[in-house]
Parts: structure tokens; C-alpha cells; sequence
């Protein structure tokens, strides 16, 4: 299926692992699929969703937000808190281990696994592109997809942005004033 | 810093959810720690057992959690 990807929907959803791997959950939700999304700097989905007021900060605001696991992030604040600056711990780690020492994953649990729901996203995905004759899978498609499936933490994100499907589509279908001097 | 960034720091550790997420950013940071120090004495020669004992746990329970990710 992901030949079918355009560069973009593929960046994306390699993305999507990363910001999973990088937070320290043990799945790729659809969320991560959205931060893929919004990642995808440039892009006609990235632009649209823009419009609608819905950006990169926002997305993972939200997500630290409403992932349980979100907790188990590093949090300066918290830690200051409590005593502990973690800038003056960082450095003293990265003195031994080098540069981004604690934020690397733990080794051997490189591979983070898309949860049955992101898989269904994806498969989604492809139908919403055959649905609209698009040639290739793009992250219109995994938005669309997100919307069709209804489920997961990435619909709620959108639904808490006001986004729903029949404005995402007249916003992809709108002139878009940045295109210009996009490949 | 400010007196009235203190005091509000202060009254910010009284909260729960501050408290809370201070004690899970702590877990966090201590396994990370745990896992980079544990890599490192191993690529320095140290046994397992040497390395259970210094944490304080069993060679059991260190061998298990790390021994797969360090050596395939």
C-alpha cells in the first residue's frame, strides 16, 4: 500500500513513528499520524489545516494533553518543582553520553507498532484517495481518513478544532494563497 | 528570579497535579538514567552481576530488563 503514498503522506506517517518513539508511547496512534500531518511542512493538508486553525503547537499541545502516557514525558516544570533542574542534569548526562543522551529511546525498543486503529486510518486512507480518483495517497487522505473512522484521539483533536470533513474539503478545494512558490 | 516568581512556584508544588507529574517525569528520568549507565558498564567490561549489585536489585531482574537490547 504505501507506494501508493505520495512523498509527503510517506514523510508523514515515518513522522508519526518518530513523534511516538520521541514521547515515549508504545503505539502509533492516529494522533501521531496528525502530527505527521501538520509536520509535513508546506503541504496543501499541512496549509488547509492551517487555515482552520489547526497547527503543529496545537496538535501537540492537545496530544500531551490527552495521552495518558504524557505523564511520562520529562517535564522541566514539574521537575523544577521538586528541586531538580533538568537543563543542569541534561547537560551533566550529555558531558558522558553526548548530545540528546536523554531523549533518546531505549535501545532494542526502536520498533513502535501502528495500533489497530492507525492501520484502519490508513486503509481508510486509500479509500477516501479511490474515492475521490486521486492517483496517490496523500495526507489529505490520511485527515480524510482520520474523520471516516471517527475514533481515536486524532478525531478528537479535529472535532475540538471545529474541523469536520465537509469543511476540510472546501478548505483543500479553496485557492490557496501560499501555493504559489510551492513545487 | 523574581520574589513573585517564587512564591508562585511555591504555591504551584502544593498542586497535585504538579506533584504528580513531578513523580512521573522523576520515574522517567531515573530509567533513562538507569538504561544509559547500565549500556555503558556493560561496554566497559562490567558483569551483570556487578552491575545488579551497584543498583541494588537482583541479577534476575537487571539481566532481563536489559540484556536482550545489549547484546543480540
Amino acid at each position: 500500500m504505501f507506494e501508493r503514498f505520495t512523498r509527503g503522506a510517506r514523510a508523514a506517517v515515518v513522522t508519526a513513528a518518530g513523534q511516538a518513539r520521541a514521547l515515549g508511547h508504545s503505539h502509533v496512534g492516529t494522533e501521531h499520524l496528525l502530527l505527521g500531518v501538520v509536520g509535513d511542512t508546506g503541504s496543501p493538508t499541512q496549509r488547509a489545516l492551517g487555515r482552520l486553525g489547526l497547527d503543529q503547537p496545537r496538535v501537540q499541545d492537545a496530544v500531551r494533553r490527552l495521552r495518558p502516557e504524557a505523564g511520562a514525558d520529562l517535564d522541566p516544570d514539574a521537575l523544577r518543582s521538586i528541586g531538580i533542574d533538568l537543563s543542569a542534569v541534561r547537560a551533566r548526562v550529555e558531558e558522558t553520553f553526548g548530545p540528546g543522551a536523554l531523549d533518546r529511546g531505549r535501545p532494542g525498543t526502536g520498533h513502535v507498532p501502528f495500533s489497530p486503529r492507525s492501520k484502519r486510518v490508513l486503509e481508510l486512507a486509500l479509500r477516501e484517495a479511490r474515492r475521490r480518483r486521486d492517483g496517490s495517497i496523500g495526507g489529505e487522505h490520511l485527515v480524510l481518513g482520520i474523520l471516516r473512522d471517527g475514533g481515536g484521539l486524532a478525531a478528537v483533536i479535529l472535532a475540538e478544532a471545529g474541523i469536520d470533513r465537509a469543511g476540510l474539503e472546501r478548505e483543500l478545494a479553496a485557492p490557496d494563497p501560499g501555493r504559489a512558490d510551492a513545487g | 528570579m523574581t520574589d513573585s516568581h517564587l512564591l508562585e512556584e511555591a504555591g504551584a508544588s502544593a498542586d497535585p497535579g504538579v506533584g504528580l507529574a513531578a513523580v512521573a517525569s522523576l520515574r522517567r528520568l531515573v530509567d533513562q538514567l538507569e538504561q544509559l549507565q547500565v549500556g555503558r558498564a556493560r561496554e566497559l567490561g562490567w558483569s551483570w552481576q556487578q552491575v545488579a549489585a551497584a543498583l541494588g536489585v537482583s541479577k534476575q531482574a537487571v539481566h532481563k530488563k536489559y540484556a536482550r537490547a545489549r547484546r543480540p
